[in-house]
């Protein structure tokens, strides 16, 4: 059932970035095809309204893809879920965590190609054929440096750590607003303050036992004791994995309470 | 196959220090259609949201054909909401497609047929379709599914007269054996024709669970005259 949950997000959220991803790839190319008339000192004054509006037109665009994802992340679950289009998805024979699945992924895939599409068009505009295969050529190289003198596991590490960091983060704005929703007046006001409380909580309290614990001269030794003939890589790899952890753990506490909310207290108008 | 194609036991349900339900238990059998009546703000809708697991009790059981509310109850049940509640960019097509793809019960060819029958274009997107035609296409969703249950709210609140023959004509000759009709309302004498037995609620509680039948004898007068005669101002 998440496929098919899948090929309905899909639809509903693709009718927005496919048109955003086609239109800068269009001002893209207009822009680069500009800049080459331009080189040959065609000076009129179409070619001077245009150099003035398509890099703003093309920074509009840019701009407004990131600002969309951001918007959609936090609508789809709003008004899909929790608005009058819950009455659809929440009486569909599906699990809740099929829901809550779906939202997620959306979001995490339509960043990644967001991301994508603004390296594409910066490429179109500045690159040629030859600086891109240089490009490749380079970036081939390093990754190659990198795994040869042992650091690959640490920058695939650093991957998952960001994709663990975004991912934790959308979750906590979704348990925010599964939290609001249990207000049957101030929705979005009660959502505002879970996120809020709910940082105050991550950053202070937990982040203040682990300094704790990190001071206690006991502690202190056992991981000099653990530590004691390492190499850098290896503690990399160590504390890599410690806040990848972190923040898995964070994402899935997020999930199931979210998952319960939805299940067992939801209250839909 | 249960006994009962709902089951309601001891159900509470309170917003905030109100309470919206107090300790209502019903039990419907298979084949009927059953009005829900009462007046505005007696409990129908929390009543029929909780049926959807759009609201979740305080304390008390609900199970549709045995099971609880869930992925396995949905199936079984088919909603009408008192509210539109499709999204509007979608063309009628895009939901009939996806009712095919999440309900193995949906008949797409009756869906189709009924939408000819009332004059709606299947190209057409939810955003350009009147009020009242909102409600048709609701409609007709929800009773071109096989289910065993239908919870229909205010299902003819906002349709003209002619359409409102159309949709009782519908559920009358929608008859399954298996299946029940819950309708919610208070225009009862539109309804009153078509039902089988009346469930009245007042003030979140049951008052009354007969037949239409057993009304007419006992009271000696029809539904609605009975209802006016409990619910008078």
């Amino acid at each position: 059932m998440l496929s098919k949950l899948l090929k309905y997000e899909f639809k509903a959220t693709g009718r927005i970035f496919l048109p955003l991803y086609g239109a800068l790839l269009i001002i893209s190319v207009l822009e680069r095809i500009y800049m080459g008339f331009t080189t040959n000192h065609m000076d009129t004054i179409v070619s001077t309204i245009l150099g003035a509006i398509l890099p703003t037109l093309f920074g509009a665009i840019i701009v407004a893809m990131f600002v969309v994802t951001f918007i959609m992340m936090i609508q789809r679950f709003y008004k899909n879920l929790l608005g009058r289009e819950g009455y659809l998805m929440f009486t569909l024979p599906v699990s809740t965590s099929g829901l809550i699945w779906s939202k997620l992924i959306a979001v995490v895939v339509w960043t990644i190609l967001s991301i994508i599409a603004a390296v594409l068009a910066f490429g179109i505009i500045f690159l040629n054929m030859s600086d891109v295969s240089a490009i490749f050529g380079q970036v081939g190289d390093l990754v190659c440096k990198v795994f040869g003198i042992g650091w690959g596991g640490a920058a695939v590490e650093a991957v998952i750590l960001i994709l663990a960091i975004f991912v934790s983060g959308i979750l906590c704005v979704y348990l925010s607003l599964a939290i609001g929703q249990l207000s049957s007046k101030r929705k979005i006001l009660c959502a505002v303050g879970a996120y809020i409380g709910i940082n105050v909580i991550i950053n202070n309290v937990i982040l203040a036992i682990i300094a704790g614990i990190g001071d206690m001269e006991l502690f202190q030794n056992a991981v000099a004791a653990a530590l004691h003939g390492m190499s850098e890589i290896q503690i990399t790899n160590i504390v890599m994995i410690g806040f990848i952890l972190f923040f898995v753990i964070q994402a899935v506490v997020y999930f199931l309470i979210t998952r319960y909310l939805l299940t067992k207290k939801l209250n839909l108008e | 196959m249960t006994e009962f194609v709902l089951d309601i036991k001891n159900i509470n349900k309170s917003y905030g220090k109100k309470n919206a339900l107090t300790n209502i238990s019903l039990s419907l059998e298979r084949g009927k259609i059953i009005g829900l009546l009462g007046p505005n703000g007696s409990g129908k809708t929390t009543l029929i949201k909780l049926i959807n697991g759009l609201l979740t009790p305080n304390s008390g059981e609900i199970l549709v054909d045995g099971n609880p509310i869930g992925k396995d109850s949905h199936i079984d049940v088919s909603y009408l909401p008192d509210k539109t509640y499709l999204p509007d960019w979608m063309k009628v097509s895009d939901i009939f497609m996806m009712f095919s793809d999440f309900y193995s019960n949906f008949d797409i060819e009756k869906a189709r047929d009924m939408l000819r029958r009332l004059n709606i274009n299947e190209s057409d997107r939810l955003k350009t379709l009147s009020k009242g035609n909102k409600e048709k296409v609701q409609l007709i969703l929800v009773m071109s599914r096989n289910a065993k249950l239908y919870l229909l709210d205010e299902p003819i609140g906002g349709v003209d007269p002619a359409a409102r023959d159309y949709i009782l004509n519908t559920i009358i000759t929608n008859y399954n054996p298996d299946a029940s009709v819950v309708i919610s309302t208070h225009l009862i004498s539109d309804i009153e024709k078509v039902l089988d037995e009346a469930v009245f609620i007042n003030n979140g509680e049951i008052v009354l669970h007969e037949s239409v039948d057993g009304i007419r004898e006992n009271y000696g007068t029809s539904v609605d005259g009975y209802f006016r005669e409990v619910f008078r101002c």
